[in-house]
């Protein structure tokens, strides 16, 4: 089996993250911050350390402003319409997930938002400044496509926001794990990620940065543990945000895949995918018979002839080859490559993939076009 | 042992205010209180007191925090 769907989720997890869902289920099989009794306290220890890992990875020194959530596209949803709360513009790119697109689509329907859409394949800056209006209120945006692995640079988007004096919201989901980050002195009002992907956590968690200063409004309201006469919810980060119990073994995991992350080196797994989506590029590219869109940040899509993108992932997955075909979930991307009829296949690596499995990729696609031209 | 308690509010606050106190040489238990006016809430045991190094760790780390009751055991 190659695995080529580290996009969608990474697989295989390390070894200390499975050691760690293992021991969590006993350790921290207590409901943190409900109770007093010793499991309790001690799984509402490990929580606060998943924060202060993450924290840390990103270079925020508020673990409190970590809002944990069950994955990246919850977390979008507490940020987006925590944030925005009365009729404005926003500004979001042409490569966002329908995680960004569906909330304000849900937005603009209930509470008159407007929105326009930038190109992020045009010079960023001036692409996104053409768009701010009087009544721009944010700049909802991913830093990496998810179905071609385009960059869209994050420090530029905070910089426009920050001349502009209007609010970012981030979708890191392709980008940590993968990149370096460090928001220290970044204007920004949400960072919103999965635990699942680039961070090798489990499926199950997820997570949402509020910038200090930003105080959202509780999408879900219910239990927080405290504050219990209160008949809202608390005013203070994380509790106001995290209604209900919180998924536990998920946060676990995520602490360990970014501490496995961090002693491997962030750089070294930049480097590594850097390396692979080069090769894939350029052996995709030789084979005569394919469009490549892009290999970057670990991801490579392509197509081969005019064949239906999800035609050539069942194709491959009967080799036992594991891509993803279609639209990714980005209709916008989509129809920017105007792709929309035939979709893309996305190969997506993790760091550990090796050549050898973009090679049988190769060897596969080659043998099938062959085959099919007989 | 004398011991004073401290409420801080929610389990993350009372996390963050050990780590800080613990950092400042402080021996804390975390526990979890009940007051009539707010319902729930947690805070820390602290042995061997002082107001004024509480208040000024506590207040480095952005901690509201009221004196709950002083544990005589």
């Amino acid at each position: 089996m190659i695995y080529l769907d580290n996009s969608a989720t990474s697989y295989p997890k390390p070894l200390c993250v499975k050691r760690a869902v293992r021991k969590s289920i006993g350790e921290c099989g207590g409901n943190a911050g409900r109770s007093g009794h010793f499991l309790s306290l001690k799984t509402a220890e490990n929580i606060y350390n998943a924060r202060e890992t993450v924290a840390n990875h990103i270079g925020f020194n508020c673990p409190e402003r970590i809002v944990f959530t069950v994955n990246a596209t919850h977390a979008l949803n507490l940020a987006i319409k925590g944030l925005i709360t009365e009729p404005c513009h926003v500004i979001i790119s042409n490569l966002e997930h329908n995680s960004v697109l569906r909330p304000i689509i849900s937005l603009q329907d209930k509470i008159g938002v407007k929105y326009s859409v930038f190109d992020a394949r045009k010079p960023l800056y001036e692409e996104i400044a053409s768009h701010v209006r009087p009544d721009t209120k944010y700049i909802i945006c991913t830093a990496v496509s998810n179905v071609t692995g385009a960059d869209v640079d994050i420090r530029i988007l905070s910089e426009v926001a920050k001349e502009y004096g209007i609010g970012l919201i981030l979708d890191l989901s392709q980008y940590l794990g993968h990149r370096r980050l460090d928001v220290s002195g970044m204007h920004f009002s949400a960072l919103c990620a999965p635990g699942h992907k680039g961070l090798l956590g489990v499926m199950g968690c997820g997570f949402a940065v509020f910038g200090k200063d930003i105080n959202p409004t509780p999408i879900f309201e219910g239990g927080s543990g405290y504050d219990t006469l209160n008949r809202r919810m608390p005013d203070h980060l994380p509790e106001r945000m995290e209604a209900g119990t919180l998924p536990t073994t998920a946060i676990v995991s995520l602490m360990h895949g970014i501490r496995y992350i961090e002693n491997h080196g962030v750089i070294c797994i930049e480097k590594k995918l850097s390396s692979l989506c080069s090769y894939a590029h350029d052996n995709l590219a030789e084979l005569g018979f394919t469009t490549v869109y892009g290999a970057e940040n670990g991801i490579v899509a392509f197509n081969v002839n005019d064949i239906s993108s999800i035609e050539v992932a069942s194709f491959l997955d009967k080799n036992g080859i594991y891509v993803r075909g279609g639209l990714q979930c980005a209709p916008l991307a989509h129809a920017a490559y105007n792709t929309l009829n035939q979709g893309m296949v996305r190969a997506s690596f993790s760091l550990y993939n090796s050549r050898g499995d973009v090679d049988k990729l190769i060897r596969a696609l080659y043998r099938e076009y062959k085959n099919s031209r007989r | 042992m004398k011991a004073t308690i401290i409420s801080v509010g929610s389990i993350t606050t009372a996390q963050k205010a050990k780590r800080l106190l613990t950092n400042g040489g402080f021996h804390t238990k975390l526990v979890k209180l009940n007051s009539t006016k707010n319902g729930c809430s947690y805070g820390l045991s602290i042995k061997d007191y002082s107001t004024l190094e509480v208040a000024k760790i506590l207040r480095g780390g952005n901690i509201l925090y009221s004196v709950h009751s002083i544990d005589e055991k």
